[in-house]
């Protein structure tokens, strides 16, 4: 998977001004072993690469479903870092001290990389921790890293950390619908969590997130009712 | 009229103040590392403050539209404790190559001391192999001897004149500064320091070239409108308009962009309001150093 990852990252830098040199950084950066020198690069990548959005439509010719979300609409220097990061994962001992510690350590656009990173690392389950921190995040940036378009929190949440993850969501104004795998994920708590809310709103007289009945009704009852 | 403050510690800021620098115009700002008010008693609490000047800090800034940009380094007051100064000079390669840091600063002596002599002479070696400019911050007291003693150094260093800003200059300092290459910043301040109309005699003086101006608001009684504020004295006092934006836009601009780092990127909502603002002047000496 990070083969193809690479390919499609390689082709996407290959055109442009700068093709050449940013193609040569990039090869020489994986080709990297030593995970200091990893991290360096994985910071780097932004200025040498530059955060130019490539466009989300080639992402659909990535076979894999999970690096196809990734990659929509994701910038250059995003996708350069995941890069770095899955090679970095797989030269040191203890992969997920070593992602803690660049998420930890990250700046907010490296944060995201981190975060976007996690489902195509290996054995991904070990990050769910690292992840679900992650929604704890105040910017909002940095939240939507995970919570948007990452097939990551509903394959590998716990219940709570997804239906935390959620009502964060309506909170901030992310729209349910760019959550993925929610329907699969929606369960009775979740929905009361949001009934809840929803009241506290009305109480208050405040207006009520405008995609709030697709966490309150049943997935089901709704494909039922259509 | 946009206005950059190249000095100013948000952290110990409001959204209040935040609201009100951009309504007066203020679109971009450094932060620079310094302390606290009180001396941190380990080098953890000072990762965690270059963490929050490179996440926190420029996410509320851009709340405000605001463009939010720091300096890293280990200041000279706390560069005199043993229990942080060895270890946060070790984690400094770490946080000075992302991407919002502009320079090391705030470096510098303080009470002169040989010890902040040997972490000033580190961070200034730091500065060339990262290819940074510094922040130098002169003291408050014997400040005269203070600035001769950091230009000195940084000869003796043969440090690139054009990438040093020794900051918060008066009357005395200002001329010696001028002699050499470095650029000249001034901390507008309610009581201390500079004030609006003293700036005034003094760009009358000795003009606008490499002349900057900060609030360098803190947690103490400051007032983060002061850039804003000496702008607007100094076109009262009849300093022409150029030569006002050339000290609290172009200049500032100019001498962060040595970074490389300075992204007021194209897709910066900033650049974009810049752009409708005086036919873009400022932005087409800059646009060699965006990212592309």
């Amino acid at each position: 998977m990070s083969a193809q990852l690479e390919q499609y990252v390689y082709a996407k830098l290959a055109g442009g001004l700068h093709g050449r040199s940013r193609l040569d950084w990039l090869s020489r950066a994986l080709a990297i072993c030593d995970v200091q020198t990893l991290n360096a690069a994985f910071v780097l990548a932004s200025r040498t690469i530059g955060s130019d959005v490539l466009p989300p439509s080639d992402a659909e010719a990535l076979a894999d479903a999970d690096l196809a979300c990734i990659a929509h609409g994701a910038p250059a220097d995003e996708l350069a870092r995941i890069c770095v990061l899955i090679r970095a994962t797989r030269a040191h001992g203890d992969p997920v001290a070593l992602a803690t510690e660049w998420y930890r350590r990250g700046d907010n656009r490296e944060k995201r990389a981190v975060l976007r990173a996690l489902s195509v690392l290996d054995d991904p389950d070990r990050y769910a921790e690292l992840g679900a921190a992650a929604c704890r995040s105040s910017v909002q940036l940095v939240f939507e890293a995970i919570c948007s378009s990452n097939p990551f929190p509903a394959r590998h949440f716990s219940d709570l950390a997804f239906n935390q993850m959620v009502l964060k969501a309506l909170f901030t104004g992310v729209p349910v619908s760019s959550i993925q795998g929610f329907d699969a994920r929606w369960n009775q708590e979740l929905s009361r969590m949001a009934s809840d809310y929803a009241r506290e709103r009305l109480v208050a007289g405040r207006s009520v997130p405008v995609d709030i009945d697709r966490v309150i009704a049943s997935p089901a009852a709704a494909t039922e009712a259509s | 009229m946009r206005m950059f403050d190249p000095h100013v510690h948000m952290t110990s800021r409001t959204t209040d103040d935040y609201e009100a620098m951009a309504n007066r115009g203020i679109a971009a700002i450094v932060e620079p590392a310094f302390w606290l008010g009180q001396p941190r008693t380990n080098a953890a609490t000072f990762e965690d403050y270059f963490l929050s000047l490179l996440g926190w800090e420029p996410f509320r800034a851009s709340q405000f539209g605001i463009r939010h940009f720091c300096t890293i380094g280990l200041n000279p007051k706390e560069a005199n404790d043993p229990r942080v100064a060895a270890e946060v000079l070790d984690l400094l390669p770490r946080y000075l190559v992302k991407d919002g840091v502009v320079a090391v600063g705030e470096i510098g002596y303080d009470d002169m001391t040989p010890t902040e002599e040997t972490y000033f002479a580190a961070q200034l070696e730091l500065a060339a192999t990262f290819e940074l400019p510094v922040l130098v911050h002169t003291p408050h007291r014997d400040k005269k001897r203070g600035t001769e003693r950091s230009l000195a150094l940084i000869q003796d260093m043969r440090f690139p004149e054009e990438r040093v800003l020794i900051d918060h200059n008066n009357e005395e300092t200002l001329p010696l500064v001028l002699d050499t290459g470095c650029w000249a910043g001034h901390s507008i301040y309610p009581d201390t320091k500079m004030d609006e109309e003293r700036m005034v005699v003094l760009v009358k003086k000795y003009g606008k070239e490499r002349i900057i101006v900060n609030s360098a608001a803190d947690w103490g009684k400051s007032d983060p409108l002061k850039v804003a504020k000496t702008a607007g004295r100094m076109l009262e006092r009849g300093i022409s308009r150029a030569d006002v934006e050339a000290i609290v836009w172009d200049n500032p601009i100019r001498f962060f962009s040595q970074s490389g780092r300075l992204d007021l990127g194209p897709d910066d909502t900033m650049v974009d309001q810049r752009r409708q603002f005086e036919g873009n002047s400022v932005l087409r000496g800059q646009e060699p150093l965006v990212r592309s």
